[in-house]
């Protein structure tokens, strides 16, 4: 998104918006499309076909169909058999034993063994692998091997409580060992999915058939179809036509549309899409952490979610979102207070008011420019840098010596962790993952943060990880390492006659289960 | 004449040489890095350190240059960093795509603006060169993604006429073609106008008609042949902006062309597609202003010595 999507904003709401309710919405049948086919579409296409080579969720949305894991996380009841039909850990949390289900084929016709497991979860953990999902897996797991041809054994670097949730993501995916092999997995998936791969045209569009052989209920739809638009118009033009059946993520402007448009129905649900700002807690005066605070209090987080997202999101309340478990809201500290942060300002010695400088991605300019807004009201001038997608992400994850010389104070990024707690506040919060080596963008250090974060992260008894959760979030809170600031609700396009679609934390789509009236 | 082609061919590789060694340039200057961009947020440093080995980017820029021209004098352009699929691939699996849209849209142009141009030219200040004028001035003025959004919300979301998007069937291309249509009818249609007036205001066409000739043997044989040289010119030039605007209609209508192509390679930093899009992009434009002239030199015979 630019500028242009700015003024085709506007010009939406001027004439799209008056258009659109000259007539009602009817299907029209493409004849092209045989029925029985389902048709998604997204803001963009796949970055890959291995699972274990990307960590986009619109990508792990088009190969959940294909892949599975050895155990799948349902959306809200926790860690359900998939490929493990069942599974032991020992006392001390380490080592963890899955048994395989049998009679499970891959689409390219290999049965499903230890072998293949260990084949699978061997590259997420090799450094020299190049894949994109490995940082997930190696700090946690430290070996895998086969027991016997129907079992696998894990061992782990340390206690990790959320290790089945790690296993229930579509990084963690079993593939098959010949197409390891082959090495042309980035291009034809081959897993043992209810869907099988056919096609994937690079900027068109990628296709799976059901597949027939699959071990578990058959799928009610014969093909997916997924194209993708980074124009969020062409998404709810899409879904009117019947050119899509479900699209996603829409964007709140078409999603109120789309949930008053009598042929379509929209999916909403709270979701995980995090947004902040990490503020460089190396550069004066952002090294005070009175300075971070006020900057929390000036922010009038309900009036973003109201008026940025049309009210489709959850105004931060603490630095995990609303819908990840151990989330511990801090209404005390986490509110809107503009005299209060006037005050901080002035017992930090910046009464006479300061100047922030952040990096903002194109598409967040808008969230900024509310932000310029409120923060003037205390005397803060937030000055925005926007910047392309790809010089956003290196001026993000430049080092501490490079953004002190720009001058930096902060960065506005946004975060998605599914719903493992430690997905989120490790890479952001932990004094190790201080960029570049990590997400810590503001190079927070904080030595009970760190050790809070392990034990929580070691801690079996779910009421210890609760009050361990509860401590590291009020220390951050405390810390004001970052200005939290909302959650994006996970919205999605369906067309009346669908059913079946779900979304995970994370904004995962479910699409495999789906039926078509 | 065929050593005047000759001359014009020999000189096309010291272009598109020099013309990689910028763009090999300009891609590297871009800021960002596609070890990162690959990689993901989630991704430790050692990890995007591997991919930039992996890809070669660790590499003294001369050797990368070395490399790539190397490599693309056996036409082979490299490996999509995104993809991991030969860029030759790529480029093949999406070229003909444009060159289709193109197409479309360079006879929708000429059809359109050269024969509106000449009836407007026919009678300046009548109504139909108003009207003309009209459609011109909005042609060359309105933004692309803007008249292609429009265009599908009126014929295939209310109307129905017309499909949305993607290319699966001849009726897909008509929107596109339209939209990528419209500033080249404006240009060429503005131009071909020009250049009829001021040739009818000539002496010879004065002539013409006091021998008497009839009006289509003034236009076409007379007027029409010697206005063409700028007309011909602009069609030739015209073509690095038709490519410009294939990018942008191309993602609105999910047209799955260079231009798609190229706008997903420059958000991931893919290098080597970038450069073969480009590389391609720049080769087209050198020999459609060649065909140009090579035109004009057969239109007008004087043209030939220069």
């Amino acid at each position: 998104m630019d500028r242009r999507a700015v003024c085709l904003s506007i010009v939406r709401s001027l004439t799209l918006g008056a258009a659109a309710g000259l007539r009602p919405e009817r299907a029209r049948a493409d004849p092209r499309r045989p029925p029985r086919t389902l048709a998604v579409m997204q803001t963009e296409g796949p970055r890959s076909m291995d699972p274990a080579d990307h960590t986009a969720t619109l990508t792990a949305t088009i190969l959940d169909p294909m892949y599975e894991g050895l155990v799948r996380q349902t959306p809200f009841a926790g860690t359900a058999p998939l490929l493990a039909t069942h599974w032991t850990a020992s006392a001390d949390g380490r080592t963890w034993t899955f048994a395989l289900r049998d009679g499970v084929r891959f689409h390219d016709g290999s049965s499903l063994n230890a072998a293949a497991v260990v084949a699978s979860f061997q590259r997420l953990i090799n450094p020299s692998a190049a894949l994109a999902a490995t940082g997930k897996f190696i700090p946690v797991i430290a070996s895998v091997d086969a027991v016997n041809d129907r079992q696998v054994q894990f061992r782990l670097k340390k206690p990790y409580a959320d290790f089945l949730t790690l296993l229930g993501a579509n990084q963690a995916s079993v593939v098959s060992p010949r197409a390891i092999e082959s090495g042309a997995l980035s291009r034809r998936a081959s897993g043992t999915g209810p869907f099988e791969f056919v096609a994937w045209r690079s900027d068109d569009s990628v296709v799976q058939r059901r597949n027939r052989r699959y071990w578990g209920a058959p799928a009610a739809v014969e093909t997916l179809t997924w194209t993708w638009s980074s124009e969020p118009s062409v998404l709810y033009m899409a879904l009117r036509t019947g050119d899509a059946d479900i699209a996603a993520p829409l964007s709140p402007v078409f999603a109120s549309r789309a949930a008053t448009n009598p042929s379509l129905r929209l999916i909403h649900q709270n979701g995980t899409a995090f947004f902040w700002i990490a503020l460089n807690t190396r550069l004066a005066p952002f090294d005070d952490a009175r300075v971070r605070q006020a900057l929390n209090y000036a922010t009038n987080r309900p009036a973003l979610v109201a008026g940025l997202l049309r009210g489709f999101g959850q105004p931060a309340t603490a630095p995990l979102a609303s819908t990840t478990p151990y989330v511990h809201p801090d209404l005390d500290h986490v509110r809107f207070d503009p005299v209060y942060a006037r005050r901080l300002l002035a017992q930090s010695g910046q009464a006479r008011g300061l100047r922030i400088a952040i990096a903002v991605q194109e598409a967040d300019e808008p969230l900024a420019e509310a932000l310029q807004a409120m923060w003037l009201d205390v005397g803060v001038d937030l000055e925005i840098r926007r910047l392309e997608g790809g010089v956003y992400a290196s001026a993000a994850f430049a080092p501490a010596s490079v953004k002190d010389a720009e001058g930096l104070g902060g960065v506005l990024s946004s975060w998605s962790s599914g719903i493992v707690p430690d997905l989120q506040l490790r890479p952001l919060f932990s004094s190790a993952s201080a960029a570049p080596a990590g997400a810590n963008l503001g190079f927070f250090r904080d030595r009970l943060v760190d050790q809070l974060l392990d034990a929580a992260a070691g801690a079996a008894d779910p009421g210890d990880r609760d009050r361990l959760y509860a401590m590291v979030q009020r220390r951050i809170v405390d810390a004001a390492p970052a200005v939290l600031l909302y959650t994006r609700d996970d919205l999605v396009g369906v067309r009346r006659g669908v059913s079946g679609v779900s979304v995970r934390p994370g904004g995962e789509l479910i699409v495999s289960t789906a039926t078509k009236a | 004449m065929a050593g005047y082609i000759l001359r014009k061919l020999l000189t096309l590789p010291f272009v598109i040489l020099s013309v990689s060694l910028m763009i090999f340039v300009a891609v590297r200057l871009l800021p960002g890095d596609p070890a990162r961009l690959i990689a993901g947020p989630e991704a430790s440093s050692v990890a995007v350190g591997q991919i930039h080995k992996q890809l070669g980017l660790d590499r003294p820029l001369a050797v990368q240059y070395g490399v790539f021209l190397a490599r693309a004098a056996s036409g082979d352009l490299g490996t999509s960093i995104e993809s991991r699929r030969p860029v030759t691939e790529e480029l093949a699996d999406h070229a003909s795509f444009t060159i289709m849209l193109g197409l479309a849209a360079y006879v929708l142009a000429v059809g359109i603006g050269v024969p509106g141009g000449i009836l407007a030219a026919a009678a300046p200040g009548g109504r139909w060169d108003q009207i003309f004028s009209g459609i011109t001035t909005l042609s060359v003025s309105v933004a692309n993604f803007w008249a292609g959004l429009m265009a599908m919300e009126l014929f295939a979301v209310q109307l129905r006429w017309l499909p949305l998007m993607g290319a699966g069937s001849p009726s897909h291309i008509v929107l596109p073609a339209v939209t990528l249509a419209l500033m080249p009818i404006g240009l060429i249609g503005k131009m071909t106008r020009a250049s009829m007036i001021d040739i009818l205001g000539q002496d010879y066409i004065r002539t013409a008609r006091a021998k008497g000739l009839g009006s289509f043997a003034i236009y076409a044989r007379h007027a029409l042949r010697n206005a063409l040289s700028p007309i011909v010119t602009i069609i030739g030039l015209n073509l690095g902006s038709v490519i410009g605007g294939a990018v942008v209609t191309e993602c609105v209508f999910s047209w799955p062309g260079l231009g798609r192509l190229l706008v997903d390679a420059v958000r991931f930093r893919d290098y080597p597609v970038i450069q073969g899009v480009a590389l391609v992009a720049v080769v087209a434009v050198v020999l459609a202003n060649l065909l140009a002239e090579v035109a004009i030199a057969m239109l007008d015979p004087r043209m030939r010595r220069a």
